[in-house]
């Protein structure tokens, strides 16, 4: 219809010209206001920089960028003490049997070793004024990604890891939004702890996500803590890809069904020094 | 991420506009100009056409190990990419004709139906190359197994363009026979 009426009519195809080139300039000046403007959440608790919790931070000895507001905040209220932090190592599959070695294949199966997961973890050991041990896992990644994990432990059966807090905020320069407060429903089931992502996507500011757990160690019966030794297995939930690429009229996708985990693990093992 | 949603932005907008361009030139009923301007359009539309399948030639081959169904991808913009440079040649030899006033020729009509030919069997080829592919990936595949079948809108644009372009190839077969015949009678 159009382009009858600009062949035919020099006025009218002079104005289509006119106004598509003014349709596209509004569009890229509407654009250019949805990549400046700074997310607002409404209504999400905003946390905002403590120059005491940033303080005490680096008096630990530690990096305080490295942390977030309320991570900070955690290890300044509980007057923790800081001893110890991750290494990453070689993923290994843990045995399902605890006496002899053998795999869940059905899980095992759905691995996959050769991607670099997005997702940096780091877990720290602290001590507290009363000589219980607490363990700070955090983890980090693009929060574009709608992206979900599953973590597993493996620690001594002489200790039971109490999850005392866990939470995810979403980090915009130097502000904090909750998106997921610690009073949630249960997160561990099969032995793997999970922390949605709430999938909060913002295309041109891309903000990263930061999510963390807590964990007091309390020691069974009457041993006591010498030695802390913990292996944590960070799984990447991928979703199956759902893009059908077509050939003539055939189709060709993945299998919808198959969830793909990528694997990382962090070793952190600390002696207590008056031990020896 | 943002300089290349504009840069994609920028591209559309000149992509619109010299379509514009194109039409008003046409409309002006000036046959040297309008032949002069197909030229460019030729060469701006298939240069941006090459270069995005050879990106894409390369992307998919690059990934090739890494994703299960890019194989497939790699296929396609191949075939696509050899049929496009024999079409580009015949449409480039057409308006090289055009330029020095050899309209109906027996070559242009040639040249017409073969690049509506092409874009026929480019479509089959696809068709074909798919339906295969789709087989062997049937037989092979142990874990998972479907038959996926779809309506393909540019399967479909690419025959009727094909055949279009063989009515016109046709019809301008007969213009050249009316157009020899009258010359004798002159």
């Amino acid at each position: 219809m159009h382009i009858i009426l600009l062949i035919n009519d020099n006025f009218r195809g002079i104005f289509m010209i006119k106004f598509i080139i003014a349709l596209s300039i509004s569009s890229l000046t509407l654009l250019c206001i949805l990549a400046l403007v700074p997310i607002q959440l409404d209504g999400n608790l905003i946390y905002l920089q403590d120059e005491t919790n940033d303080q005490y931070v680096t008096d630990q000895g530690l990096n305080s960028d490295d942390f977030s507001h309320i991570e900070k905040s955690l290890i300044f209220n509980d007057d923790l003490q800081y001893l110890a932090k991750s290494t990453s190592v070689d993923f290994i599959v843990s045995s399902v049997n605890p006496y002899v070695f053998s795999r869940d294949w059905s899980f095992t199966g759905s691995l996959e070793y050769d991607s670099t997961s997005i997702i940096i973890p780091n877990s720290y050991l602290f001590i507290d004024s009363d000589d219980f041990y607490h363990i700070l896992i955090t983890f980090e990644f693009p929060s574009r990604y709608a992206n979900n994990h599953l973590l597993n432990l493996s620690y001594s059966e002489h200790i039971e890891f109490q999850l005392e807090q866990y939470g995810m905020i979403l980090k915009y320069k130097d502000r904090e939004f909750m998106t997921l407060e610690s009073t949630s429903s249960q997160i561990a089931q099969d032995g793997f702890y999970e922390i949605y992502n709430p999938g909060f996507t913002q295309y041109f500011k891309n903000p990263t996500c930061r999510g963390y757990y807590y964990f007091k160690l309390v020691p069974i019966d009457t041993y006591e803590i010498s030695v802390v030794s913990l292996t944590a297995n960070f799984f990447e939930r991928q979703e199956p890809q759902t893009d059908i690429i077509l050939l003539g009229f055939s189709g060709f996708r993945p299998n919808p069904n198959q969830v793909i985990y990528i694997p990382q693990t962090i070793d952190l093992f600390y002696i207590k020094e008056d031990l020896i | 991420m943002i300089l290349f949603t504009f840069l994609i932005i920028g591209f559309l907008l000149f992509f619109v506009i010299f379509s514009m361009k194109l039409l008003n030139i046409v409309k002006q009923r000036n046959f040297d100009h309008t032949i002069a301007f197909f030229r460019k359009y030729l060469y701006v539309i298939f240069f941006s056409l090459f270069i995005f399948y050879i990106l894409m030639v390369v992307l998919t081959g690059i990934y090739l190990s890494t994703y299960e169904y890019i194989y497939v991808l790699f296929f396609k913009t191949l075939i696509h990419l050899l049929f496009f440079i024999a079409i580009f040649n015949r449409a480039k030899q057409i308006i090289t004709n055009l330029e020095v006033n050899l309209i109906f020729e027996e070559s242009n009509a040639d040249l017409t139906f073969q690049i509506g030919s092409y874009f026929i069997y480019m479509a089959i080829v696809e068709i074909v190359s798919g339906f295969i592919l789709s087989i062997v990936n049937f037989m092979m595949n142990t874990t998972w197994k479907e038959f996926y079948f779809q309506v393909n809108t540019t399967i479909t644009l690419f025959f009727a363009i094909g055949l279009i372009l063989l009515v016109v190839s046709f019809i301008l077969r007969k213009a050249i026979e009316l157009y020899n015949e009258n010359q004798l009678t002159i």
